[in-house]
């Protein structure tokens, strides 16, 4: 049942998790946040986070998620900027 | 890629710490042996780990986030939310790490602020700032009710 570390080490090289889908897992969440609570992620981050209305466990997720998003897509845009030559 | 190789070894590891405790502590389902590595692999690209464990027999189950940052080659948790929840999808304790409390429920500064718990009856109380003292309380927790 329980991997060893090193087995552990190894079933996670083993995926092949690509950015692309990173980004579409992170968006369908966003999505669903949107959907259950009928507010926009950018509109949510502005007026919740950072005040106390954000304490509550899915609106710490949700902003988790929002940053983790737009890290995740800036990092692959940085990256097809070097592979296209684009500065 | 976002992170470097060193920058992966170290969520590799904490991705790890938190695998080996939950196995130790809280007895997960067998899914969570086979999805976890791939909630890692999820970590390794976005800096951020979203895990959500059943518990076995209980039914409690456990909603663990941490968002990563790197400051000086160190692994840091730069925010996170553990969630200990019952069979009906109530919260019974969480802890996070956001600064909107200063002080505990008797009027004592937190102790590790901004780390802080918000206990059974939604009390806020001290709190390390360590999932494995979150997880420590939450087997405690299902244990009792187990028994019960």
């Amino acid at each position: 049942m329980k991997m060893s570390k090193e087995e552990f080490i190894r079933e996670v090289s083993n995926f092949e998790f690509s950015t692309d889908a990173a980004i579409a897992k992170l968006s369908q969440q966003l999505h669903e946040y949107e959907e259950k609570y009928n507010l926009r992620s950018e509109i949510f981050y502005k007026l919740i986070v950072g005040t106390p209305a954000e304490d509550t466990p899915d609106f710490i997720s949700w902003a988790m998620c929002y940053r983790s998003y737009f890290r995740t897509l800036q990092s692959k845009f940085s990256i097809e900027g070097i592979t296209t030559g684009v500065v | 890629m976002l992170y470097d190789s060193h920058q992966q070894r170290l969520i590799d590891n904490r991705c790890w710490l938190i695998y080996d405790l939950i196995t130790e502590k809280c007895r997960p389902l067998h899914q969570f042996h086979i999805e976890f590595p791939s909630l890692a692999e999820l970590s390794l690209i976005s800096g951020y780990l979203q895990v959500h464990v059943e518990i076995s027999r209980s039914g409690h189950s456990l909603y663990i986030n941490e968002e990563y940052d790197f400051v000086e080659h160190m692994l840091v948790v730069k925010v996170y939310s553990y969630n200990l929840l019952d069979r009906s999808r109530h919260n019974i304790i969480r802890a996070d790490s956001l600064s909107h409390h200063q002080v505990d429920y008797k009027g004592h500064k937190l102790s590790h602020f901004p780390d802080h718990l918000h206990d059974e009856k939604g009390r806020i109380c001290s709190f390390t700032g360590k999932i494995e003292d979150f997880l420590e309380r939450a087997s405690k927790i299902i244990e009792s009710e187990v028994q019960d």
